[in-house]
């Protein structure tokens, strides 16, 4: 006659857990009958589900994805980065000292220009 | 879920403000005035445009930089430490020259912004004029622009901080900063009168 393998099942576990305990025949029988009481649940096969976010960590998580980007843009340099730094370090340099240069020039011609009528009267 | 998300909002909307918000306050507050030097007339019909903007960690690394350097003198580092900005635009024109009207909204935009005319010029052959505009804050003059035009460039400098103005003489007449390899052919001019004397 064939018997199924039924070891595997939790009623079958159960049965043999509480043999193994010596529990009591009463509680053994009541377990056992609320085991079968239960009715059978079907089985589900196992769903993909999306991470559900909640609103507030989706703002926070893009605040910080945000703030980093900040960060590596306009933070203190990196050690990854140090000649790219210089030479942007270069470049402001050139371009401070250019145009403090042009208003220099500028401002000594405009001087110039305001002083030279008054130069041309002592002349005469 | 509903009650969770709810006191969640604010804090990631928090989160936001003071990750983007304070980082952008002053640098809005310098930006604006960078943006008031945006001139669309003239930069359509120019050839070449240079635009400088100098503020904040930007001016300070250049300053410091500039000060390392054997020829600046101790006057003209005195007067780069005061500076809190520094703007340049320069319009460079190949084929037609720059008209008056073209100009105007420069000059305009200073004196719409507080600025004062100091000394203007204007050669009656040569398409040439020269400005200089101060600005003051509590009678003390808080920054100078110059504004030059000529057939073939447009350009306006303006400073932001207080003026050491024979620093600023002594920087156009070639001393106090080193002179560099600069394009223009301006500068090329000092370098050229530096090595006269």
């Amino acid at each position: 006659m064939y018997r199924p393998d039924n070891s595997g099942l939790p009623e079958t576990a159960l049965r043999r857990v509480l043999a193994r305990r010596r529990a009591p025949a009463s509680l053994r029988g009541r377990v056992m009958s609320s085991i079968r009481a239960e009715p059978a649940r079907p089985v589900q096969a196992a769903r993909f589900t999306w991470p559900r976010l909640h609103a507030g960590w989706a703002i926070g998580t893009c605040a910080a994805a945000v703030a980093g980007l900040l960060a590596l843009l306009v933070g203190p340099p990196g050690q990854d980065r140090p000649d790219a730094e210089a030479a942007a370090v270069r470049v402001a340099e050139l371009e401070l000292a250019e145009a403090l240069q042009l208003a220099g020039l500028n401002w000594n011609k405009a001087q110039e220009a305001a002083l030279s009528p008054i130069q041309g009267n002592h002349d005469d | 879920m509903t009650r969770g998300a709810l006191p969640k909002i604010p804090v990631g909307l928090l989160a936001v403000l003071l990750s983007v918000g304070a980082g952008t306050a002053l640098q809005a507050q310098e930006e604006a005035s960078g943006s008031a030097l945006e001139f669309a007339d003239l930069e359509e019909k120019a050839d070449e445009v240079v635009k400088v903007n100098l503020w904040g960690r930007s001016l300070d690394q250049a300053r410091r930089l500039l000060s390392l350097r054997k020829s600046v003198t101790g006057p003209v580092k005195s007067f780069m430490g005061g500076l809190t900005a520094v703007y340049r635009r320069t319009y460079r024109f190949r084929g037609s020259s720059p008209s008056e009207d073209d100009v105007a909204p420069v000059h305009r935009r200073l004196t719409e912004d507080g600025w004062v005319p100091l000394i203007e010029t204007e050669d009656r052959v040569k398409p040439e004029s020269l400005s200089v505009y101060s600005y003051y804050e509590d009678e003390q003059v808080a920054g100078i622009s110059v504004v030059s035009s000529d057939a073939g460039e447009v350009t306006l400098v303006k400073i932001m901080g207080p003026v050491d103005f024979e620093a600023l003489s002594a920087i156009g007449s070639g001393v106090g900063l080193p002179l560099m390899n600069l394009g223009s052919t301006e500068i090329e001019a000092i370098g050229a009168g530096a090595g006269e004397k």
